[in-house]
Formats: C-alpha cells, structure tokens, sequence
C-alpha cells in the first residue's frame, strides 16, 4: 500500500476514535456478542416470562413463579448480540483518480468507518472491488493492521457485484463508498445491497474534478477507468449540461436510497474532514 | 484593387500568426483525466466507420480578435479603393489603321497594345470605359460600357483595316467627350490612353493623355499607286511599288489578268525607294491582279484593278446651221464620249424655244443671236465649281455674244461676260438639265471654237451627262476614298469580296458604298431584265501607311504620378477604424458573458 493511502487510514482511524456507528435498534442482529438484541437470548438482563416448553434450559424456569402458580414458567432473558459492518468499498481506478484526493479520501473514510464501528462494538469487514469482491487482509483488525487496498480495478462497482458479490452478513450494517459513477439503473444494485441488510450508508465520494467540469477548451477526456477517450470543446453551455447530467445520476439514486430504504449522502474527497457533519446529519455516525 | 499608401505597415500583419500561435497553443487538446466518461456521454458518439477527426475549436474571441488585428493593419497600410464615384473615365483611341497588323500573328501591334490594354484594366478600375477608332475620321466602337469585361465585344470591331489614322483628330475627339463629361456630372476629367504604333507627331497634347506605341520597323514592300484608265482602244496600267521601311530587300511580284500570267518578277528595293510599272492592256482585258510576296504588312500586297467604265453619251443633234452643225459634230466625235447607238438620245443640242422630249435628254440650247453680235474678250465672269467649267479657261478668248441678252428665269448664270450671260444651266425637277449657250461661232466673232477650250467645253458637258447616268463613275477606288453609285431605282445591293450581300437603301439615287475592306465587290440596282450589275475594285494603297519606317514603341504622357492616382481613391480608413471598435466591443461582450475567460 502506497505510504500515504496508508497515512491516510492512520488518519481515518484516529478521526474514527471520534464517531461511533449508529446501529438500528430495531433490526440488530447478529452473532454473539456483547450488545443487547432484540430477541431472547442469554444475557442477564430480564425480558419476559412465558409458560414453560419442552426443551427450554431448566435453569430458566423462575421458581417462585412456579411456587405461586403451580406452573412452569420461564424467564427469558435478552440475547446478547454484536452487529456487524459490511464496508463495501468501490476500489475501481475511478476511485483512484489522478491528481484529485479521491483515494486518500475513500482511504481515510474506511478508518473512520472501520474504528467507528468497533466504537460501537460491532464486527466489520472490507470488500473491494476487484475480479467480484474480495475482503481485504486483516480487514477484522483495525484499519492500520489492514492489508493493500489495491485501487486498480477495471471493473465497475456494479459489474464486480454481478460477478462475484460479497458475503455479507444477515442483519448487518452495510456501508458503501463510491463514487457512483457507473451507467445504468441505481435500483437493481440498492436492492442486492438492501437485501436482507439492517441498515444501508451509501457514501458518494466525489472530487472536485468529478463535480466541477474543465475550464473551457479543447480537452481530450480519457476515461481513467476503461482508458476510453473522448475529444471535446468545452464551453459555458457544455459545462452546465455536464453540472445538470451530475445532478440527474445524483437523484436517481436519491430516488432509489428512498425506495430501499438505504441512506445516501454526498461527500466532497477535497474537504472530506469539513463533510464529515454529513454523516452525523444522515445519522450514519454517532459521537462516541 | 486597393492600393496601399503605406505599404510598409503590412509587417504589423505579423502579429496575425503570432495570435493564432498564441491561441492554437492555449486551445489546443489538452489531456484530462475523469473518473468515467458517463457524464460526457451526451457528446459521445457513434464511431462506427472509423474514428472522427477532432480539430482544435477556437473560441469566437480569437477570430474577433483576428479580425480586429487584420482591420487594425488594414488601416494602418492607409487603404484606398478605387470606386466608381472617386476614379475616372477612361478613353480609348485605338488606331484602325492597317500598319497596326504588321507583323507575325501574336506580335502585331494590335495585339500587343490590346494585351496592354487588358493589364490596365486589371491594375486600375475607371467609372466609364469609351473606345474610339481612330481611322480616317474618328468612330465610336460602341457605346459607353461600366464594366471592362463587356469591352470585349468591342474589341472585335478593332479591326484595323483604316488606310490611314488620324489620330490626333480622334484625340481631339476624345478630349470634346472628357470636356463634356467634365462639364456634366463627373466632375472629372477623363483619362485617355492612345494605343498607336508609332510615337507621337509632337508634343502629346495637354490633358491626361497617355501615348502607347507598340510598332516596330520592319521591312515591308507595297503598292503605293495603281491605276489601270482607258486611253483609245487600250488601258493603260500603273502599279508604282515602295519599300517604306528603314531595311532594304527584296520581294517578289506576280501580275495576273484573269487566267493569264502577264509578268513575275523580282523587285529589289532600297531603303525609301520605289518602282513604278506602267504597261498598256488591251481595252475589256480582265481584271488585274497583281500581289506581292508574303512581308511584315499583308494587307497592301495586293491590288486588283478591274477595266475602266467607257461610257458614252447618244447626242442628237438638231442645228440648223451647217457649219455650226459641222463645227459641234466634229468636236463632240473628237471628245470620244458620243454614242453611236440607236438608243434614245440622251442629250440634244438644237435651237428651237421647245425642250427635248424624252425623260432622260437634256438640253444645249443654242440662242439666237442679233445679225451683229457684240465681241467679249474679258473679263469673263466663270463659275468655277460647275460640271461645265472644269478646267476652263477664257484668257485671251474672243465670245461673240447678244449684247442685249438678259438670263431667263430660273437659269444660274456659269459664263458671263460682265452682265451678259454666254452660258447658263437649269436644272428640272425631273433631272433633267437644260443649258443655253450664246455663242456666236463666225470667224469675225469668236475665236473660242479655235482653241482647246471648245472642246473641253463640249468634253465637260458630255462627261457631266454620262456621270448622270445609273451606277459606278469609277470602278478602282482606294480604300478609304468615297465610292459613289447611282442606284436606277430606290434599292441597290452590294456583294462584298467575302460574298455577304447587303441591301442599301437608295431614296435619292445617289449613294455612297459602304466600304470598310479592300477587295472585288459587285453593286447591282434595278428591275429584272434591265438590273445593273458592276463590278469595282477597291485597293489599299496607303503609301505612309504602309512605311513602317517610323513605327516605335514606348509610351509617352502620363496621367499623373501614382501617388497623385493613389489619392484619387476614395480612403476607407473610417470605415476600418470603425469596424474595429464593432469587434471590440464584441470582444468585450463575449468576454464579459463568459465570465471574464477566453
């Protein structure tokens, strides 16, 4: 790994200690852990009674209970749960744009995500895009243990989905740091993502280059994910189409976040610690 | 054209390519790299069939700012264009003599004054352009024309077959149409160019007159004289041949009559020497043809000389007097000009107080005169431009006249003896022409009838009287000299050498041919049986026309310097100047829309 992608994650990491992952109370679920769920479970705290079943640990029925009423109940007791976080992170060379913050950015972001996370006592593993997904090494340790989040794929988010998804845990949180800058319908992919997931953060990670058009002029566009070019004039009117063509990928992911349920929130990679408010506002970060 | 006051300041036009470096450089592709081109894809497009060319745009300030450069050098180089309002008129006097034709095709005269011509009208551009031939009288060759390309047609009627120029009464000429133009609406005088080949006679006249001559010397051999008169029963020939040229040589003659080889012969001349021919054919031989060999002018090598007109008169002669009948019959058979015919009489010579009868006879009168005529030895008082006194001369003549005559009513007095009239004419409204003669011819009163006088009297009346008659009075003319035809009615027609026929009106019977070309030509007038049909020749022979001795080039006169022409042209500074604010200020608005950025 590059030694300021590294420097970068040190970074998130520290900027991490700050935030914790906010966890929906009504959908946790997960392994075994040291958070309360929402079933019954085997931690000490108390949940309810019911009439006793063949089956149940005889070491829950309450006694006196019994002794009152001449029948067997049970206490149940609340389960003890850890959520996980799935950090599913767009690493095509897109995201790796040159010249722009983009890929220290997205590296500082998986720090803080990742350290806000085991704030919040939860569990998490990194996808990258690459030939499908593929975790990153060490990705259960914290961020500065990490392996190389190597930023050359040639593959777009949704295509590497299409061919080999990521496993992501039932129940758990899914966070995904992207750019969005792919051809076709938001919908599809929100919904693979959406599938079977307590909660769903997509990040848009946009440099300023990919949101201010070049100055006016001759400019040979060369695609730096597929390498395809592109020889153009750029004048006023070309740019505010460019602005405008922006706008409609952004809300028709907007539209879809809100048919998944799925939050969506924009985050500039040139002043990526100033945005980092819009995650506490789209309640994807909590203080710790 | 424009022309430029100062031209020097097109150096300033550098700055042209040194701003299109500059922009080419600022907006030429430059490489950028994006996350994807999806948000570009609305100015993707199909490349099937190959990848498109991409050429550098530039943006509308560049060219506004070419532009305001090229106006800004433009102006700087002091422009001015030649408009119709600002240039002048342009005359043409072009010589339509033959000796403009003298050499090899391409390199006569003719052709390199009109190419000449041709790169005048390129460089400069003039309000008006007027070509007049200057032949033996000055002719317009057609109207006034705006543009140069519609002289074209005009040029064609160059044709240069003038016996001679006068180029200084087409000068003249040219100069009355500037003065006219000047006294009108032009304000301005003309410019008249001369295209001649040979250099002025003098000083060039004043105004702005320009001489261009495009001769050369060359050696060239022509007929400066020939005449072929009837004399008894023969006709007697002359061809008078000169080399006019500055170069001596040689050429060859060939005389042909008909069919008939008379004489070829090689003639060697010096320079400015002739050689004169004079042989006697047989009356009614045919025509003669004599040429010379091929030489810098073509047009003068030859001549035809077709059989003089022997015409005749039939004279009756109705005289009472004996002696006197005898004395007039003798003098009319000497003069060779009485009929013999049966025809009706065409002149009568009788006594009687009654006129001849018949439509064409005229005339002579003798009066009565007193048993003692007075004696007149002078002064005689003679009309000298009539018919009857051509040649005439009454010193030490003896008229034996009525001393108490008095001229009748309507008859103008040609001889009179102080205030008595001896011969008097009256012409009819018929055509005919009635002549009274008080002569009395006895021995102890006149002696006119004894001296030359007498018969040139009676040669003069008889000749007037065959003049009068239908067709030719001669049948070898010289090119540019009139050929006079009495028509024997109101039409006659005129075949010309190259076989055209042309009808030419003849309300008052008597005409002038139109010739413009030297050759054979045959005019006819009159109804079926009894159409005249006669031949004539009509021949170069322009003996200064044919001397190219004097033929130069060079160009003398000038219209004024080129920087006084130059400002003749209307300056389109201000409108420069103008125009180049135009596009600063849109160069300001394009930069101020977009923000300040090129």
């Amino acid at each position: 790994m590059p030694e300021n992608f590294r420097q970068s994650l040190q970074q998130g990491e520290q900027l991490g200690l700050r935030y914790a992952l906010t966890l929906p109370q009504s959908a946790l679920h997960g392994q075994r852990g040291e958070r309360l769920g929402r079933f019954a479970g085997s931690s000490v705290d108390f949940q309810d009674h019911r009439e006793y079943q063949p089956g149940d640990d005889l070491r829950h029925i309450d006694w006196n209970a019994y002794a009152r009423s001449d029948q067997l109940i049970v206490k149940l007791y609340r389960e003890e749960v850890q959520p996980h976080l799935d950090l599913i992170l767009d690493t095509s060379r897109s995201m790796a744009l040159a010249d722009t913050p983009k890929a220290a950015a997205l590296h500082k972001l998986a720090g803080i995500f990742a350290t806000a996370a085991a704030n919040s006592r939860c569990s998490h593993a990194v996808w990258t895009t690459g030939e499908g997904f593929n975790r990153v090494a060490n990705d259960t340790q914290s961020p500065s243990g990490w392996g190389e989040i190597a930023m050359e794929s040639p593959m777009a988010f949704e295509e590497a989905f299409g061919l080999l998804p990521p496993r992501l845990r039932r129940q758990g949180i899914r966070v995904v740091i992207s750019d969005l800058l792919w051809p076709g319908d938001p919908l599809p992919t929100l919904r693979k993502l959406t599938e079977g997931a307590a909660a769903v953060h997509v990040v848009q990670l946009l440099a300023e280059e990919d949101v201010e058009p070049p100055e006016p002029g001759n400019v040979e566009l060369i695609d730096h994910e597929t390498g395809e070019t592109l020889s153009m004039y750029i004048d006023a009117s070309t740019q505010q189409r460019y602005r405008q063509t922006l706008k409609r990928l952004q809300q028709s992911w907007h539209d879809a976040a809100k048919q998944t349920g799925a939050k969506l929130v924009t985050l500039l990679a040139n002043n990526i610690d100033g945005s980092l408010h819009r995650l506490e506002e789209t309640n994807t970060l909590e203080p710790a | 054209m424009p022309v430029f006051t100062y031209p020097l300041a097109w150096i300033a036009a550098l700055s042209l390519p040194a701003l299109a470096a500059i922009y080419f450089l600022r907006h030429r592709f430059r490489k950028q790299r994006v996350s994807s081109l999806l948000l570009w894809q609305m100015h993707k497009e199909s490349r099937e069939g190959g990848r498109r060319i991409e050429k550098p745009k530039l943006p509308l300030v560049f060219f506004i700012e070419l532009l305001v450069l090229l106006l800004i050098v433009l102006a700087a180089t002091g422009p001015r264009w030649q408009i119709p309002t600002t240039t002048r008129k342009l005359i043409v006097v072009m010589d339509d003599s033959q000796s403009m034709l003298a050499g090899a095709q391409g390199e006569t005269p003719r052709a390199l004054a009109l190419e000449r011509l041709r790169v005048i009208l390129k460089e400069r551009n003039f309000s008006s352009y007027q070509l007049i031939a200057a032949g033996p009288t000055p002719r317009a060759m057609g109207g006034k024309v705006r543009h140069p390309a519609e002289l074209e047609d005009q040029f064609a009627r160059w044709t240069c077959q003038s016996p001679g120029a006068e180029l200084q009464q087409a000068i003249g000429f040219a100069r009355r149409l500037s003065q006219e133009a000047l006294a009108a609406k032009d304000r301005k005088e003309s410019d008249i160019l001369v295209l001649a080949d040979h250099e002025p006679v003098g000083p060039i006249p004043p105004g702005r007159v320009v001489w261009e001559a495009f001769g050369k010397p060359r050696l060239n051999f022509s007929f400066v004289n020939a005449a072929r008169t009837a004399h008894l029963d023969e006709d007697r020939c002359l061809l008078e041949i000169a080399n006019g040229s500055a170069i001596p040589g040689t050429n060859t003659l060939r005389i042909t009559a008909g069919t008939n080889l008379i004489t070829q012969t090689n003639i060697v001349l010096g320079t400015n020497s002739t050689r004169r021919l004079m042989f006697a054919l047989p009356a009614n031989y045919p025509p003669l043809h004599a040429e010379l060999g091929p030489d810098a002018l073509t047009g003068d090598n030859r001549v035809d000389l077709m059989p003089p007109l022997r015409r005749q008169v039939r004279v009756q002669l109705s005289v009472t007097n004996t002696a006197l009948a005898q004395l007039i019959g003798d003098t009319l058979e000497d003069t060779g000009l009485r009929s013999s015919t049966n025809q009706p009489p065409a002149l009568v010579i009788h006594q009687s107080a009654a006129k001849p009868a018949g439509a064409g006879a005229w005339g002579l009168r003798l009066m009565p005169l007193p048993a003692k005529p007075e004696r007149y030895t002078g002064p005689f008082v003679v009309d000298a431009n009539h018919e009857l006194t051509s040649g005439l001369t009454l010193l030490g003549v003896t008229w034996g006249a009525d001393p108490g005559a008095t001229n009748a009513a309507g008859y103008l007095p040609v001889i009179t003896a102080g205030n008595v009239p001896l011969l008097t004419h009256r012409a009819e409204a018929n055509g005919q022409h009635q002549i009274n003669l008080r002569y009395a011819h006895g021995e102890n009163h006149s002696t006119l009838h004894k001296t030359p006088q007498w018969p040139a009297l009676f040669w003069n009346l008889l000749h007037w009287r065959t003049l009068s008659q239908p067709g030719l009075r001669e049948v070898n003319h010289r090119l540019g000299t009139d050929v006079a035809y009495r028509a024997m009615d109101s039409n006659a027609t005129l075949t010309s050498p190259d076989g055209t026929e042309k009808s030419l009106p003849a309300p008052g019977r008597d005409i002038r041919l139109p010739i413009s070309a030297p050759g054979v030509y045959t005019v006819a007038s009159g109804p079926g049986t009894n159409r005249l049909s006669e031949k004539f020749a009509v021949n170069f022979i322009a003996g200064e026309e044919s001397s190219l001795a004097r033929a130069s080039s060079g160009e003398w006169g000038k219209w004024g310097t080129k920087t006084e022409i130059r400002f003749e042209y209307e300056a389109f500074l201000p409108y420069l100047i103008l125009l180049a604010l135009m596009g600063t200020v849109a160069h300001l608005y394009c930069i101020n829309r977009h923000g300040g950025r090129v």
